[in-house]
């Protein structure tokens, strides 16, 4: 028998809508600027390509699909809010592409100016790309800040919110790239599409937008939301937002002529590789970041809340895994579940906590926090009745 | 409002210092302009197109220096504007016209095509020609080719002013080289 478990939404949590505040008008007034200027392009585009532009939209959708599966659940300790996320899709796909468009075109075309084609065509992608994308993309970041800093509580919020502009930003880099590639195919509309995106989806997919922005996203919440002092803050955010810079610079530069062409391939999954290393062990940091913070809200609370064991389990995606797994010996076929649903009661619980706290109210009498730690307690109980007999381990006690 | 202009800058930044910058350069008789086209991933080809300012008639033209590319190049004599694209991997010269005219169709000013008819350059490319026409333009459409590489050339000049330019246009093509 299932115990009944209760959902709270505190009123504001998650929407985005904020009119009395000024960026949020200019988030507004900017999306509609993106949206006539890239509305444009495709409108077009779906007249004259149909076929060939559907399939790149259908591809890229489910690109896109994959990464908002994988970064829908980087945050172990928080659900960050889909209007927030969307917003931030919103800003990478219309806003941000449409001033790089115009701001990457006529660098390359100055480039050309000053120092001829041969040099433009070599270096202008590793010169205008990292240069005037990563600043617009970081800046959607710094909107979304002023827009809802109540859903800043951590770092890792930023690399979230980060990820998904860059997100934006690739899905409509890639339609555009289809598209121009589409149409300036000799022979079909069908195979320009086709092949630059696969090539753009295989190659550098992976390890492309979202990674850099995700980086700088994570230095811009790391300065709003650390306790440390300002130098410290905003130069860690500089230093993110240059190391953004850096990554997608190291992508765009150009293989060495030397480099025999069978081994130019290689040569990018390395780069991509070294650029997702670099993104892993700052998203670790930030994860182990967060569970001191979770440990340090659950601090003192019962084991019939949370048990040392289950501290432990809650530090990363491997650890939970593993004490999901185990919990099959413990509470049967049911096991599984049963750990799953409690470790997000869990995360839950610590939630309402930490927002209690932010609001100076006192937890035992906070409604969210109330029916978090219920639930909590419902699940434990479902959990005892489905332990199978004569396993006594982590029995909880007050 | 500075997060506004934030945004802005770094287009503002571009466009204005690109604008500063002069766009043309004069082009000597006898200057080289060589474009490398390579084809889509799956055809694996590559090719050259090889412009050269010609001798006789050779003097006023010049390039738009922002406007070239790797494979593309534009030149302007008088009032024409000549736009000179090199295409790898092209399967068929025919198909690749119709393209270029739906490419102009939509373009901006857009141009539209009437009439499309075999034509051998003075240097021995063949391929097509058709007349363009728009609102306050006119011009020719060429699409040569060797191979599985191709030549779009676009000459596009104020209504009624392209006449007058047809010869350095048609001297401009007996040196025009598809590799």
């Amino acid at each position: 028998m299932t115990d009944q478990t209760t959902r709270v939404v505190v009123e504001g949590q998650g929407t985005f809508v904020r009119v009395r505040r000024p960026a949020y008008w200019l988030y507004v007034g900017l999306v509609g600027f993106g949206l006539v200027h890239i509305g444009e392009t495709l409108t077009g585009a779906v007249r004259e390509l149909s076929t060939a532009l559907w399939i790149a939209i259908l591809l890229n959708g489910a690109l896109a699909a994959v990464f908002i599966w994988i970064l829908g659940r980087m945050d172990l300790f928080e659900r960050e809010p889909a209007a927030v996320r969307a917003a931030a899709f919103i800003w990478g796909g219309l806003v941000a592409t449409s001033v790089a468009i115009i701001a990457n075109n006529n660098l390359l075309s100055l480039l050309t100016k000053m120092y001829g084609v041969p040099f433009a065509t070599k270096w202008g992608p590793a010169i205008a790309g990292p240069l005037n994308e990563e600043w617009v993309k970081t800046l959607g970041v710094v909107v979304l800040v002023l827009i809802v800093r109540e859903h800043f509580h951590r770092s890792l919020d930023g690399l979230i919110y980060g990820a998904f502009c860059g997100l934006g930003f690739q899905v409509v880099e890639n339609l555009t790239y289809a598209i121009n590639f589409a149409v300036a195919n000799p022979n079909s509309d069908l195979a320009g599409s086709l092949s630059i995106t696969i090539t753009r989806i295989l190659v550098g997919g992976p390890w492309s937008h979202p990674i850099y922005s995700g980086v700088a996203g994570l230095g811009v919440a790391f300065a709003v939301t650390s306790k440390r002092s300002p130098l410290v803050r905003y130069g860690v955010a500089c230093g993110l937002f240059l190391a953004a810079w850096s990554m997608h610079l190291l992508w765009n530069l150009p293989m060495p002529d030397w480099l025999p062409d069978i081994l130019v391939v290689f040569a990018a999954y390395g780069k991509g590789a070294l650029i997702l290393v670099f993104f892993l062990v700052l998203y670790r940091y930030a994860l182990h970041r967060d569970w001191q913070w979770f440990g340090d809200v659950m601090d003192g609370q019962p084991e019939t809340i949370i048990t040392p064991e289950e501290m432990s389990s809650m530090r990363n995606l491997r650890t939970r895994k593993r004490a999901r797994k185990q919990a099959e010996f413990v509470y049967g076929t049911t096991g599984k579940k049963l750990v799953s649903r409690m470790q997000r009661a869990q995360t839950d619980l610590a939630d309402a906590l930490a927002r209690t706290r932010r609001a100076r109210q006192n937890p035992e009498t906070a409604m969210d926090v109330v029916v978090a730690s219920m639930n909590v307690r419902a699940v434990r109980k479902e959990m005892e009745a489905s332990r199978l007999p004569g396993v006594r381990q982590n029995v909880p006690s007050e | 409002m500075a997060l506004a202009v934030a945004v802005f800058l770094p287009a503002v930044l571009w466009t204005q210092w690109n604008n500063a910058v002069p766009g043309e350069e004069q082009l000597a008789r006898g200057a080289v302009i060589s474009l490398n086209a390579v084809g889509s991933p799956e055809t694996g080809s590559t090719g050259q197109v090889r412009l050269v300012i010609p001798d006789e008639g050779g003097d006023g033209w010049r390039t738009a220096t922002g406007q070239n590319r790797q494979s593309s190049a534009v030149l302007v004599h008088g009032s024409v504007w000549v736009e000179v694209r090199a295409v790898a991997g092209v399967g068929d010269l025919s198909v690749l016209f119709e393209r270029q005219s739906r490419e102009l169709g939509n373009g901006d000013p857009a141009m539209f095509t009437t009439g499309r008819a075999q034509y051998t350059s003075p240097a021995g490319l063949t391929g097509y020609r058709g007349p363009l026409t728009g609102e306050r333009y006119g011009g020719m459409l060429y699409v040569l080719g060797n191979g599985d590489v191709a030549a779009v050339v676009v000459a596009r000049a104020p209504l009624g002013r392209l006449d007058g330019e047809a010869a350095s246009i048609e001297r401009l093509l007996a040196l025009l080289e598809v590799s």
